[in-house]
Parts: C-alpha cells; sequence; structure tokens
C-alpha cells in the first residue's frame, strides 16, 4: 500500500536540549485517521512540529507524497497540510477573515484584491457573485455549523466555537494531510463531539488525519490506525481495535486503564 | 481669569472666518508634520520588523538605541541638524537651512525612534502562536512577518498618531531649524502653531496665542478621536 | 536600611530648603530680551539686592509683552524701550512714575558682502532704501518689540513697503534674532548692546550708526522704567519698585550703568540725573494740561 507520509528513522533535538525523538519509524495512509497516543512530554506535539516543518529533523528522512504538490518545494509541501492547535489561535479579525486567511495566503494578488473588491461592492449592494474563494469559505464554515458568524469578531467567540473556527480555517484550504494535535483537549464534551464529527466528515472526503489525542474514547471513535508514543520512540502500533485490544507493550495497559480495554 | 474665556472666543471666530494668518500657519503645521510622517513610517516600521522579528548581532544595542532616541529632547535635535544644515556644516552646500525641508528633516529625526519604539513593543506583544499558527496553515516566510505586522497594526496605528501628535506639538527643533519665518502679511513660510505661539506670547497677545493652541489641540484631539473610532470598529 | 532613609530624608529637605530658603521680601520686574541679554540688570540688581535685602526676579521678554504681563498686574516694575507703547501703558492708568533711566542706540547690522552697499552712510532711511531697491534680505524681529517698532517706522520714514521674498520675519528675541540673520546672510536692526555682547559669534558686521557713535539720531533708543499703579493692582509691591526707580535714577544705579562694559565697548548712556529739569520724561510725551 502507498503511503501519504512516510517517516525513517526521526532523531529531533532541541537546540541545547534533550533528544524529544528518538528514531521514529511511521506510514500514514491516504485516506485514514491516524492518532498518536502518549503520555504529557511524550514528543507528540514536537513531532508534529517536525512533520509540519516547524524545525528541521536531526537525523532521519521524512517524505511526503502529496498528490497535488505544485512542486517539491518546502512552501508547496506545505501548502498541502495544515494543522489545528489544542489551543486556538485566531487572528485579531472577523470570523470571515480568519477563515480566509489561508486562503488568501495561496491566493496570489490580483485574486486577493478581486474579492477585496466584491466584498467592497456588495457592501455597497452591487450585485456581484460571489468569488470562488469565498464560496470556500462559506463551504467550511458551514462545515462547523458557524454560517452566521461571517462578521462576527474572533474575540466574540466561545472557546468551543473559536476551535470550530480554527478547524474551519484548517479546511478550508483543502489539505492532503491535516493535524490535529489535541485538538479537543481543552473543550466541553458538547464541543468536543460536534469537532469531532466535523474531522469524521473531512475525513470522509479524503483528508488524511494525523491526530494527537489524550482521549481513548475519541481515539476508538475517529481513528483507523494508532500508535504510543513514549519518550521519543514508538512502542506500539497497529490497527485501533488490535492495539487497544492486545496490547504488545504492558505500557499501554497502564496508560490505557483496564476499564476502557474491557 | 476673563483672558481665558476671551481666548476661547477669539479662537472661534478665528477659524470660522478662517484667518489667513492662522491658515497658513496651520498650512505650515500640516504639510511639514505629514511629510516628515510620510517619510519616518515606512523607514520606522522597517526597523521595528527588523528589530522585532529578525535575529542579528547588535540587536540590542539598535533597541537601546532606539529607547534612548524616543526621549531625546526636540532642542537638541535641532540643533544637530542646524550644525549639520548651516553653511559651515557638512551639508550646508545644500541651501536646506531656513525652508521647511528643514523642518521635516529634523522632524523625522526627531519622530523615527518614537514610531519604531512603539511599533515594536506592538510587535513584541503579538502572540508568538500567531506565527505559528501562520506557518501551519502555509504561510511564507515572508507572509508569516507580514501576518505579525498586521496583527499589530493597532499598535502600528498608535505608533503613527503618536508620531504625528509629537511632530505638530514639538517647538524646539523647527524653532532652530526653521527659522520661524513668516512673510509680510502673515503668510508663513517656516512658522508652524507651535512657534506661532512662541510669537504671540512674547507680543503678550496671549489670546491669541491661546487660539492657535486650541487649534494645535483640536487637530491632535481629532486625530485620536479618529484612531480609537478605526480601533473600535476593529475589522479592518 | 535605616541609613538609606535618613539620607532621602536629608536629601530631601535639603531641596525643600533650598526651595523656601528666600523667605524676605521680592520684586519682579518685567523688561525686554535686550537689556537683560547685555547682563546689566545682573549687575544693578546685585548691588540693588544688597542694599535693600531684595531678591529681584527678572521676566525677559519682548516689550509687548513685557507692557503686557504689567497691565495685567503680574509684576511690579516694567523697564522697556518703546516711548509709544509707554505712553499708551501711562494713559491707561496701569503705570505711574516713569523715569528716563539711559539710553542706547540701534544699529543696521548686515553681512560682511554687504550687497546693499549701506556701509558707512548717515541716513538710515537711506540704507533701508537701498536694501529695499536691492531686494537683499532682511530679516525683522517681528515680535512686536521696541526693536521691531522702531523698525517699522524706520521703513515708514525711508517711505518703502517691505515685502515678500527678502523681507522675513523671524518672531524672535534679540539674540536669536541676530544668529539666525547671521546664519542668513541677512540685514537687521539691532540694539547695539546685544550686537556687542554677540559679536565675536556673528557674522555680521555694524554698517549704520546711531547717536552713541556720532550716527543718526533716528537710531536713539531711551530706556524708560515705570512701576505698576498701587491703585489698580494693591497687592503689588509698589514701595520696593519705587525703591528700584530710585536705585536706577540715582548716582550710585547711574554710575553702574556708566562704568557697565561689554568686550570693553560702553552700552549705555545713563539720562536720569540731569540739572535742566526734563517734564516729558514724566508724562505722556504729547500731554497737555
Amino acid at each position: 500500500m502507498s503511503s501519504i507520509l512516510s517517516v525513517r528513522g526521526l532523531r529531533f533535538a532541541y537546540p541545547g536540549g534533550a533528544e524529544a525523538l528518538r528514531g521514529v519509524d511511521l506510514e500514514l495512509h491516504p485516506g485514514e485517521v491516524f492518532a498518536v497516543v502518549g503520555p504529557n512530554g511524550a514528543g507528540k506535539t514536537t513531532l508534529f512540529r517536525v512533520l509540519n516543518m516547524f524545525y528541521r529533523p536531526s537525523a532521519g528522512r521524512v517524505e511526503y507524497r502529496f498528490r497535488t504538490a505544485r512542486d517539491g518545494s518546502q512552501l508547496s509541501l506545505r501548502r498541502r497540510m495544515a494543522m489545528v492547535f489544542q489551543d486556538p489561535v485566531l487572528l485579531n479579525a472577523s470570523v470571515w477573515e480568519n477563515v480566509a486567511y489561508g486562503l488568501f495566503l495561496r491566493e496570489p494578488l490580483p485574486g486577493r484584491l478581486r474579492v477585496r473588491l466584491h466584498r467592497l461592492g456588495r457592501k455597497f449592494h452591487l450585485p456581484l457573485p460571489a468569488t470562488e474563494l469565498e464560496a470556500r469559505v462559506e463551504r467550511a464554515l458551514g462545515e462547523v455549523g458557524l454560517s452566521g458568524f461571517t462578521s462576527k469578531h474572533a474575540r466574540a467567540l466561545s472557546r468551543g466555537e473559536a476551535q470550530r473556527v480554527a478547524l474551519a480555517r484548517a479546511l478550508a484550504v483543502e489539505p492532503e494531510l491535516l493535524f490535529l494535535d489535541e485538538p479537543t483537549a481543552n473543550l466541553d464534551p458538547p464541543s468536543a463531539l460536534l469537532i469531532e464529527e466535523v474531522i469524521r466528515r473531512a475525513n470522509r472526503r479524503g483528508t488524511t488525519v494525523l491526530l494527537a489525542s489524550h482521549n481513548i474514547g475519541q481515539v476508538r471513535r475517529l481513528a483507523d490506525r494508532a500508535a504510543l508514543l513514549v519518550e521519543g520512540r514508538i512502542v506500539d502500533s497497529g490497527p485501533v481495535e488490535e492495539l487497544f485490544q492486545a496490547p504488545a507493550s504492558g505500557f499501554i495497559k497502564e496508560f490505557v486503564g483496564e476499564e476502557l480495554l474491557s | 481669569m476673563p483672558s481665558l474665556l476671551s481666548a476661547v472666543s477669539q479662537a472661534f471666530s478665528m477659524i470660522v472666518s478662517l484667518d489667513s494668518y492662522l491658515l497658513s500657519v496651520v498650512g505650515v503645521s500640516l504639510r511639514v508634520s505629514g511629510m516628515a510622517l510620510v517619510i519616518s513610517v515606512p523607514l520606522s516600521a522597517l526597523v521595528a520588523a527588523l528589530l522585532g522579528l529578525a535575529r542579528f548581532p547588535g540587536r540590542n544595542l539598535l533597541r537601546t538605541l532606539v529607547n534612548t532616541g524616543m526621549g531625546v529632547p526636540s532642542v537638541i535635535v535641532g540643533l544637530v541638524v542646524l550644525l549639520l544644515l548651516s553653511r559651515s556644516g557638512p551639508f550646508g552646500g545644500l541651501g536646506l537651512l531656513w525652508t521647511p525641508t528643514a523642518m521635516v528633516i529634523s522632524q523625522c529625526v526627531l519622530i523615527t525612534p518614537l514610531i519604531t519604539g512603539v511599533m515594536l513593543s506592538a510587535l513584541v506583544g503579538v502572540d508568538r502562536a500567531i506565527s505559528e499558527a501562520a506557518h501551519a496553515l502555509g504561510a511564507s516566510r515572508l507572509q508569516r512577518v507580514l501576518t505579525v505586522i498586521r496583527e499589530a497594526r493597532f499598535g502600528f496605528l498608535t505608533a503613527v498618531i503618536a508620531g504625528f501628535g509629537r511632530a505638530i506639538s514639538e517647538v524646539g527643533s523647527v524653532l532652530l531649524v526653521g527659522g520661524n519665518i513668516v512673510f509680510p502679511h502673515g503668510v508663513s513660510y517656516t512658522r508652524t502653531l507651535t512657534t506661532a505661539i512662541v510669537v504671540e506670547t512674547r507680543k503678550g497677545q496671549f489670546e491669541t496665542a491661546l487660539a492657535l493652541g486650541i487649534v494645535l489641540i483640536v487637530i491632535v484631539l481629532s486625530l485620536n478621536l479618529l484612531a480609537s473610532r478605526l480601533q473600535r470598529r476593529g475589522s479592518w | 536600611m535605616k541609613r538609606v532613609v535618613v539620607l532621602v530624608i536629608s536629601l530631601w529637605s535639603l531641596l525643600a530648603l533650598g526651595q523656601v530658603a528666600w523667605g524676605g521680601e521680592e520684586l519682579v520686574i518685567s523688561t525686554t530680551t535686550s537689556v537683560y541679554d547685555t547682563g546689566l540688570l545682573d549687575r544693578l540688581n546685585a548691588a540693588f539686592g544688597e542694599r535693600f535685602g531684595v531678591m529681584v526676579k527678572v521676566i525677559a521678554v519682548g516689550t509687548g509683552a513685557a507692557l503686557r504681563l504689567a497691565r495685567e498686574g503680574n509684576v511690579d516694575l516694567v523697564l522697556v524701550h518703546a516711548r509709544a507703547a509707554e505712553d499708551e501703558f501711562l494713559r491707561g492708568g496701569w503705570g505711574i512714575n516713569r523715569r528716563d533711566v539711559m539710553y542706547n542706540d540701534f544699529v543696521l547690522v548686515g553681512p560682511p558682502d554687504d550687497p546693499a552697499g549701506v556701509g558707512g552712510l548717515k541716513s538710515v532711511a537711506e540704507a533701508f532704501r537701498r536694501i529695499a531697491e536691492s531686494r537683499a534680505r532682511f530679516l525683522s524681529r517681528g515680535d512686536d518689540s521696541g526693536t521691531h517698532k522702531r523698525e517699522l517706522s524706520l521703513w515708514e520714514v525711508a517711505g518703502v513697503i517691505p515685502d515678500a521674498p527678502w523681507y522675513m520675519e523671524s518672531g524672535k528675541g534679540q539674540g536669536d534674532n541676530l544668529v539666525q540673520a547671521s546664519l542668513m546672510g541677512a540685514y537687521t536692526l539691532t540694539d547695539r548692546g546685544t550686537f556687542i555682547s554677540l559679536q565675536e559669534r556673528l557674522e555680521l558686521l555694524m554698517l549704520v550708526e546711531g547717536p552713541l557713535n556720532g550716527g543718526d539720531p533716528l537710531l536713539m533708543n531711551p530706556y524708560g522704567v515705570i512701576a505698576v499703579n498701587p491703585a489698580v493692582y494693591p497687592n503689588r509691591n509698589y514701595i520696593m519698585a519705587m525703591a528700584y526707580i530710585g536705585f536706577l535714577t540715582s548716582p550710585e544705579g547711574q554710575h553702574i550703568i556708566e562704568e557697565f562694559r561689554v568686550n570693553g565697548e560702553r552700552l549705555f548712556v545713563p539720562m536720569a540725573l540731569s540739572r535742566e529739569p526734563r517734564f516729558e520724561q514724566y508724562v505722556p510725551q504729547d500731554w497737555r494740561r
């Protein structure tokens, strides 16, 4: 089976710090949801950041095999991925501006100006058609159930709403690979379930998802396969059900807890 | 105090009658400080972006320099510009002394550190996470910088307003390098609102001086009101 | 810690003491920059203060502002040189007991190359006409000061209406205006005293002189002293003001003025002592019974 992301012997150390990743191997299949679980400080966030090219690996190889990347350059590869953080980080602007942000990044100047002109024109009641970019923003907002929120300011949102906007912003660029770093860790259960549903739908449309999570229930609900990361190493991995039914290491028992395994 | 009241009424009547001396003085003030702003803002933004977002040796020294520059008295700036531009100075050949251009130069020197400093603190105040979110959504290095600058735009606006406020209300340097010149019939050449206030006070025309002061305050105040309105709307 | 507190308190009280150390009487004078810049007042005030135990505060502004400050009761005494404005001040009832104190003269100064060719002329009106004809730069003080008023009346005598761009106003005090004229290479009218005290630092030459050196009598510059009327402002220190006037016009004060030198040059001629009565000094010049 071909993979969309292939990681071999990945090592990473922060400058002047201890080694956070000590040889990670990982294969992501197109269209799957892959979960990385592990205790705090295991290196999940570091792994996501290296894979999303925040940091250059100290050693090892990462290969991206995107269908739609323009070329092999770092930027064009990065533009086929998107990441949502544990805490929503929104721009000091309206919800619309936030969701459109990623699209604007990818749009050449004439296109950006055209969108601005269209929006300005409609403000003065000119009968201008919605641009493709605007349509995508609408669609992404509809996806997370916040269609009526376009002109609301980002600061006026609840935490759950803000995270949904952050998710919509990532989905609007229609990434091939979506990194979700504990996206529901700080949310109330209803918001978390809403977001899970959005993730599921995005995945069904073909987005490959790499999910870091603490929540075993969430992993079982969403993920096809999972890996357990402990102290910068993957100690166990496999299809979710197998992994949690018959864990290879004693560690996963301890981590997951007896009651959830049964 | 009766003269305060009469000053207010004189200010009012000078404004509504579009007093030609007042208009020409206000015109010089706005032109000179506006020009200084036009030159200083892009320069300050560049320096602030470099100091706030890039890492290079000597950065802390430069930051200290900017912070020191924010507090330099305008007379000192004026004095240095005067020495540079005077006939025997290094740039004496340009013949810029006693012209509005000289005033623009000294105001630029005066306000660039201030604007840079305020912009810098706005940039530093932007959450690091914003820059990371930009990266995570596919921003190039330049786009990342621009995003952070855009996040700091209200701080930048404050910087611009503060810079203009300092420029239009400073006396020391424009008095020195502009020469406070007015042609017959009250046609200002290098006389600004502030230096006109000095002159009228010396003359004992306290009402006129205060009237000019009121005009100055109204200009600065309305700019600040405009700025805070823009900030409150918040969607630009 | 304790020592620091003691230190701070003693420093603070030292500062506070400095503020209130002068518990005695004070006299407030408003005068023109042209007198003050020469340093003559420091000399006179030191002698006066020694004799009467009074601290003299000097507010040096333009003549217009000096009289305005007096008119509003902010000073006890004015020492200025603009007879017409002084007369108006007297007529308004704000001031009383005017005395002539001294005189010096105005001089026309200009750049060493003298583009208008006025050097050595005996008539200042002729010099003004030549400046206007050659459109050489002239920097007026333009601040309603005594010097400015005299300059305006001289243009009138010369029959010239000064115009842009060669005629400019600086709105500055005498010293600043001279510095600026020097840097601009412009002609300007100044009192002799300020010019001499700044001469070394200026690139300006004395081109037309006044009566102090046998020149044009139109450039005569008399100084008068006037006490603020205690009937209008009873809270002003009238007694000390009169003492000051008395001192200035006494043989002692007049002697100090006589002996005062800057760069070896005499700046003022005392004129208060005279065997002949000179009634015109007490009242407005055109006053008739």
